[in-house]
């Protein structure tokens, strides 16, 4: 049984949303502003399928996803 | 090796160049070039170089500066309608500092002009012809022998100092036909290679030129024409960077005048009448001074940089200084940089593919 | 840590791009990138890229770790057949916008094509001049208001895979930015199966700031809008006038596997100059 858990690179973030709005499952919401970069970033807010959609969408490489066993 | 052939200008430029390691072209047809290309399409590949005509000259200029970076030592020929066409790609080039040999058969201008017949109306061009703060060099063979020599010349400084070098051939030299000796190079330069940790666009001292990576060597090499630092990262807000660059690229040049600025005095050193000249006219001018005597002749072979100290104490004794031109009036302006403008006087014609005669130089001499 | 697979073929120092956030230049570096694993890549030593001028043609430089020419406007395709010629061995990848690639660029493009150069280009077609704030390109829609057709545009857009399908180029391709996994496919294929010869592949991506924006959308529900607006070619074409105009046809227009440029000359010299 695999969970996986999403991580955001938050020097790389630029609160795009793309993730957010393409994620099949609504995993992700966004988490307030990040001061040092004034832009908002997600987190992970559900159950994530490890699709990895985010992953291909996201312009900045600024999210990862990691199954554990 | 060596060898006497009886060749064209168009074609002496050729064998210098495949004798300096050229091995890369890209060219547009124009007269009164055109021949350049069609001897290197069938030389090159024989060298194992590799040749392309390319659908303008847009393309050739650009075309020749990949070529650079990715290690040939690469070149074009055009005329004057062409050379504009490629003044953005040397701009670039100058930027980047890479090597590359651009020659220019000069003809009748401006804009299509007469294609077939000679002029010297390309100087300020070849000088100034990019936007913004750039310097390069400029050289002027007088005759084949010095087509062949000089553009291995060409070739040395662009390798050495990493600028595109433009070579300013009249079409009177470009289609002349005399004997040429063709023989072994006394020295050819590489371009510097780098050592670990020395940046490609910067050095401590600026009359140094930076060492040159080649591509797919694992140098991951940032190559850019906007404004950057030392290492090629792009700067486009600050003062420094940009003001540091461009002024490191004019010293590379004219902090090096004293190797690369040459020059030739004929006649009389202590005579009191000189003609200041390039190219074709130098013969009718060296005639002229024989016949009419008590003249020198100052037969300019780098034409940029300009040394006008030198030039200043050459012409310092002088009563009266001629300046023949195939143009309008270029050179003259040089020379009235340093020489009272009112005991010039000018040689100006152009046109018809008429050259200069010794006796108009004569007639400015006793004017 | 457990990072994104495409940060190791980044410059770390330069992130984050300067490409506005959402802007999908960013979801084409994830395409390149997959194909680049997938096809066992783990360096771009022998790799060089060429780009112009325009926000997509920042994507090699300064952000790819490799060797990046970053030329002149429209002058990238040019300045990578010199490269290639010079050094055949290097593996050349232009990559630029539809106003660099297309407009300014155009015959150097179409040459290219016709001369079935062994370059793979990226064309990532935004449908504006985006670095320049948004003036109308040739591939503008038409009617789009943009800062040089205040009043709507009276051009029409020119369908440059089509254009550039009808020469002898190799391999054409289309694809939507949403169309991962065809587009990382089709960038895989142009640098293994079909690996020699001209290479094009057009990524409708508009702009999400000059385009989407301007729509009232974000980039994320763009790009599920895309989803349904690419359409296959074969689709697209069975398609009335009025529905042509509403979907993008996408999919692959021509896959040959000619001999490219450098084979063919090396031929002639061969056989020209009597060598093996």
């Amino acid at each position: 049984m695999v969970r996986y858990k999403v991580f955001i690179n938050k020097k790389l973030c630029k609160g795009c949303g793309i993730c957010i709005e393409i994620c099949p499952r609504n995993a992700l919401r966004f988490n307030g502003i990040n001061p040092e970069t004034g832009y908002r970033n997600p987190e992970q807010a559900g159950e994530c399928i490890g699709c990895r959609q985010c992953m291909w969408y996201c312009p900045d490489q600024a999210i990862v996803v990691v199954g554990e066993r | 090796m060596t060898e006497r052939l009886f060749l064209s200008g168009n074609e002496a430029v050729v064998y210098g160049a495949l004798d300096a390691g050229c091995r890369f072209y890209a060219g547009y047809p124009i007269t009164p070039s055109s021949e350049i290309m069609h001897l290197m399409a069938k030389e090159l590949p024989r060298v194992g170089g590799v040749f392309i005509q390319a659908e303008d000259e847009l393309a050739a200029i650009n075309m020749i500066i990949g070529a650079s970076w990715a290690g040939l030592k690469s070149m074009t020929a055009t005329s004057g309608p062409g050379f504009s066409l490629m003044q953005e790609g040397i701009g670039y080039a100058v930027m980047t500092e890479t090597p590359l040999v651009i020659v220019d058969v000069m003809r009748a201008g401006p804009a299509t002009g007469q294609a077939t017949k000679s002029a010297q109306g390309d100087l300020m061009q070849a000088r100034w012809g990019r936007h913004g703060d750039q310097y390069l060099v400029v050289i002027a063979p007088m005759t084949p022998q010095e087509a062949y020599d000089l553009v291995i010349e060409a070739f040395n400084i662009a390798e050495a100092y990493r600028v595109p070098t433009v070579f300013l051939m009249d079409e009177f030299i470009g289609h002349g036909r005399e004997i040429v000796v063709r023989r072994d190079a006394d020295k050819l330069v590489e371009r510097r290679r780098p050592s670990d940790h020395e940046p490609p666009f910067g050095s401590k001292d600026p009359r140094i030129p930076p060492p040159m990576p080649r591509l797919g060597e694992g140098y991951y090499v940032l190559v850019t024409g906007s404004t950057h630092n030392e290492w090629g990262y792009r700067d486009v807000h600050g003062f420094e960077t940009h003001y540091k660059l461009v002024t490191r690229l004019k010293e590379k040049i004219w902090g090096n005048i004293d190797k690369i600025f040459k020059y030739k005095v004929y006649g009389d050193p202590d005579a009191r009448r000189t003609i200041v000249c390039f190219g074709s006219t130098c013969r009718p001018a060296m005639d002229a001074a024989k016949r009419v005597g008590g003249t020198k002749v100052l037969r300019l072979i780098t034409l940029w940089p300009l040394d006008y100290g030198k030039l200043a104490e050459e012409l310092s004794d002088a009563e009266k200084v001629v300046v023949p031109e195939l143009n309008l009036g270029q050179l003259v302006y040089d020379v009235a940089q340093v020489y009272p403008r009112n005991k010039i006087r000018v040689v100006n014609k152009v046109g018809g593919g008429i050259p200069i005669y010794p006796s108009e130089i004569i007639k400015a001499l006793e004017a | 840590m457990a990072e994104h697979f495409g940060l190791k073929y980044l410059r770390r120092e330069v992130l984050p791009t300067a490409f506005c956030p959402g802007c999908y230049n960013g979801i084409l570096m994830n395409a390149l990138f997959q194909a680049f694993m997938e096809l066992g890549i783990e360096d771009l030593k022998r790799f060089v890229f060429v780009s112009g001028i325009g926000c997509s043609s920042w994507i090699p430089s300064p952000f790819i770790k490799a060797d990046s020419l970053h030329t002149l406007h429209g002058r990238a395709i040019p300045v990578a057949t010199g490269v290639k010629l010079a050094n055949p061995e290097l593996n050349v990848i232009v990559i630029g916008g539809d106003g660099d690639l297309a407009s300014i660029g155009g015959n150097h493009l179409l040459h290219a094509a016709r001369r079935n150069m062994d370059l793979l280009v990226i064309m990532i077609n935004n449908q504006v001049y985006g670095m320049t704030r948004g003036q109308a390109a040739p591939t503008t829609p038409h009617g789009m208001i943009t800062p040089t057709t205040p009043y709507g545009n009276p051009e029409r857009p020119m369908d440059v895979a089509s254009i550039i399908a009808g020469t002898n180029a190799n391999y054409v391709a289309r694809w939507c930015i949403s169309q991962y996994i065809p587009l990382k496919n089709s960038i895989k294929d142009a640098l293994s199966r079909y690996s020699r010869g001209f290479r094009f592949l057009e990524v409708y991506a508009p702009c999400v700031t000059y385009v989407v924006r301007r729509e009232g959308k974000t980039p994320g529900e763009k790009l599920k809008e895309l989803m349904k607006k690419c359409v296959r070619i074969k689709t697209w074409r069975e398609m009335s006038p009025e529905e042509r105009e509403k979907h993008v046809a996408t999919g692959v227009f021509k896959a040959e596997d000619k001999p490219g440029f450098i084979e063919t000359y090396k031929k002639y010299i061969a056989q020209a100059l009597g060598e093996k």
